[in-house]
């Protein structure tokens, strides 16, 4: 127990570290710190739960791989989500070859769990506000939607998420904007069949 | 300010992102044209709709998962090549990006180089200074060949 609350109290770098020593648990530590918000972007880009976890299994093996490759100067998050998103990207491309269920009949079956913190009232009101919102974001192109995730849902400024997506700062801010009135209007379409 | 333009700053107004001279603008528009203020309002409602949006919980603990798929091979021997190799293309790329202004012509250039030494090979084949480089080649070769070096008593 006492290794454990060592491992948590390490910093991103320092567990690299232990891990290119050749301490594997270091890496336990990684993944528990990151699997949520990475479980989150994923979910939201692809809409289902089963599909999400799969990707993050696989982004944190790839990023195991490629781990002598991780500049310890750089944070740790940004470069796991950036393998995360080409991930679901290609996921995504399989997808539309293969002529599968898109991502928005995806979004259309699947159930969110809502967060435990929420009150049962609060959920079914979540739930019903979070359907229309969520389906709207699952019609965005996936660049976008990727954009709006990291910007709405995890709280990213723009100059981290330009940092994880290896795209400038305009681009980024010019992807928010076109995401938000595509949106807009999404939304306004939904609700007006509901 | 007309309505098609104060609505294309509407969201760099709600980022924060308009300088105070061009928000007071947007802010005097906003004022006086009900259109541009509804537009406003919708925006700030998506906006707070997108930030109040709660995290997704767990389905399971992936720690167990991710670390039963670990490679067995430590992954500094798997990648060291390959990874120096990438350091030197993305050093070199950062090297060359601020010394090159114009990417065309620079590309042009690698492209006149290529043709050049093409070129002088060509030329060299052809007047028989081949010959000489072959020479030079199979020297250098028979030096580094470990079956001639003088062997240990």
């Amino acid at each position: 127990l006492g290794e454990t609350r060592t491992q948590a109290e390490q910093s991103d770098a320092d567990l690299v570290r232990m891990c290119l020593a050749g301490d594997n648990s270091a890496y336990d530590e990684l993944v528990r710190r990151h699997q949520r918000l990475l479980y989150n972007f994923c979910y939201r880009m692809l809409g289902s739960g089963e599909d999400a976890s799969d990707v993050v299994q696989e982004a944190f093996v790839k990023a195991y791989r490629a781990l002598p490759c991780f500049r310890l100067d750089a944070p740790f998050g940004p470069w796991v989500h950036r393998i995360a998103h080409n991930l679901c990207i290609d996921r995504h491309r399989a997808r539309c070859r293969t002529g599968c269920l898109s991502i928005e009949e995806v979004s259309e079956t699947g159930s969110e769990p809502a967060d435990e913190s929420a009150s049962p009232p609060e959920i079914a009101e979540m739930d019903e506000l979070g359907d229309t919102l969520r389906q709207a974001i699952a019609q965005l192109p996936p660049k976008y939607r990727a954009v709006v995730i990291m910007r709405h849902f995890e709280g990213l400024d723009i100059k981290e998420i330009s940092a994880t997506l290896r795209i400038p700062e305009g681009t980024v801010k010019a992807s928010l904007h076109r995401a938000r009135r595509m949106l807009r209007e999404k939304l306004a379409h939904l609700e007006a069949t509901l | 300010v007309n309505c098609g333009k104060a609505g294309r700053m509407l969201q760099r107004y709600l980022d924060g992102d308009l300088s105070a001279r061009t928000a007071r603008v947007v802010e005097e528009h906003l004022a006086e044209c009900p259109k541009c203020k509804a537009e406003l309002s919708a925006y700030e409602s998506l906006l707070r709709r997108l930030n109040s949006n709660p995290l997704v919980v767990l389905p399971f603990d992936l720690v167990p998962a991710v670390s039963a798929k670990l490679p067995e091979i430590h992954p500094h021997a798997e990648h060291h090549l390959t990874c120096r190799f990438a350091r030197f293309a993305a050093a070199l790329t950062r090297w060359i990006s601020p010394r090159v202004a114009d990417w065309s012509s620079f590309a042009a250039a690698s492209g006149c180089t290529m043709v050049t030494a093409m070129v002088t090979r060509t030329a060299c084949a052809l007047s028989g200074v081949t010959g000489v480089y072959q020479g030079l080649l199979d020297r250098l070769l028979s030096l580094l060949d470990f079956r001639s070096w003088p062997r240990g008593s």
